[in-house]
């Protein structure tokens, strides 16, 4: 490629790259481009599709409450598995479906590999604990109130964490995406969506209502 | 109070912290980018069609058989077909491909370590003491065909 055509080319994906809403037909006109260009061995264009997914992907596997290894591994098998059928990939627009679909039945192949998984009993304490090996550093939130949203966050029964988590990709999976990855009609998920933040917004609540040890001891009622 | 504005609000707070404390691991996105390089142009791909990992009722039967620790796989593409048992030992792997459906002229083990070399006696792979992880197998036929196996990991 030219340093002309690698400028035009960075310009293009960087516009497009800006567009939130409306373009949706340029958006997937653009992502069956790259397809093809990756299909024909274009690293640029492979490199943007990864730029593109690979936190939307991600966050998939913290939704399945994978350790780092783990999610690092299904994020590579998914990529792999794209490269295996990147000239089958018919319908660009549905490349985010694909792409989460293939990482959420890489989460279960490892979640049942290593035993893990309780699908049909989400409420089990274990679930409501975090994992180990999740790198979820406290010590990194500076602010006491963020370290607290993410502690209660984490607390969330799991259809909240797995459907919130999704949504902090930005921008947002489309909704038929996480419809697939949920399991649930897609009318569901804006209420579900509303339900959980609200739910969130009520353990904060109680978190602030209830005084620090700290303080207790130290203003004695 | 618009519950609204409110949700987006609290969401983006959420992604902020998320941002933060779970970003996306540098590695994790150049193992994504290097793994175009990685891609068989010349050889058509064998879907991976069954995996006894992947299916409880068939695991119980191999189970009741007495043969606990063995995974069967089966991959197929046009004529070729490969039925592939995996068992663990030593923390290792140990691998029995059987190929049919088509002449081997030369088969491949790639890891994520590298490649290996396989005799492709009568159809039959064998590959001993294979770390676990992510393996695929290249495999040429007499003809000139070019088949590779979708990636696995044992």
């Amino acid at each position: 490629m030219t340093l002309y055509a690698a400028d035009a080319h960075r310009a293009h994906w960087g516009n497009l790259s800006q567009t939130r809403e409306g373009r949706m037909s340029d958006l997937s006109f653009a992502t069956g481009v790259l397809l093809k260009q990756a299909s024909d061995g274009d690293q640029r264009a492979w490199d943007e599709l990864v730029n593109r997914y690979t936190r939307l992907l991600w966050s998939v596997g913290r939704a399945h409450r994978l350790d780092t290894a783990d999610a690092a591994d299904a994020v590579q098998t998914t990529w792999l598995r794209l490269l295996e059928h990147l000239d089958r990939i018919e319908d660009p627009e549905r490349l985010v479906g694909w792409l989460v679909t293939t990482m959420r039945r890489e989460c279960l192949r490892i979640l049942r590999r290593t035993g893990r998984e309780r699908p049909h009993s989400p409420e089990v304490v274990a679930f409501d604990t975090p994992d180990p090996g999740e790198p979820v550093d406290a010590a990194l939130i500076r602010k006491e109130r963020d370290a607290e949203l993410w502690a209660a966050f984490e607390r969330m029964p799991d259809r909240c964490r797995r459907l919130l988590r999704v949504l902090m990709t930005s921008p947002p999976p489309p909704y038929e995406a996480i419809a697939d990855l949920l399991e649930i009609p897609i009318g569901s998920i804006g209420p579900t969506r509303a339900r959980c933040l609200s739910r969130l917004r009520g353990m904060l609540d109680q978190t602030d209502a209830m005084p620090a040890p700290r303080q207790a001891s130290e203003e004695p009622s | 109070m618009n519950a609204i504005h409110d949700d987006e609000a609290l969401l983006e707070r959420l992604r902020a912290v998320c941002e933060e404390v779970d970003p996306v691991p540098d590695l994790v996105v150049e193992a994504a980018r290097a793994a175009l390089t990685l891609r068989r142009l010349d050889a058509e791909l064998a879907e991976l069609v069954l995996d006894s990992a992947d299916e409880p009722a068939g695991a119980i039967a191999v189970r009741a058989a007495g043969l606990a620790d063995i995974r069967m796989l089966s991959f197929a593409a046009g004529p070729l077909s490969v039925e592939l048992q995996v068992t663990e030992r030593d923390g290792g792997r140990h691998l029995v491909a059987h190929v049919t459906g088509v002449e081997l002229a030369a088969a491949v083990l790639e890891t994520a370590a590298g490649r290996r070399d396989l005799d492709t006696d009568d159809g039959v792979l064998i590959a001993e003491h294979v770390p676990a992880g992510r393996v695929r197998f290249y495999l040429t036929t007499v003809h000139g065909a070019a088949y590779v196996t979708s990636w696995i990991h044992i």
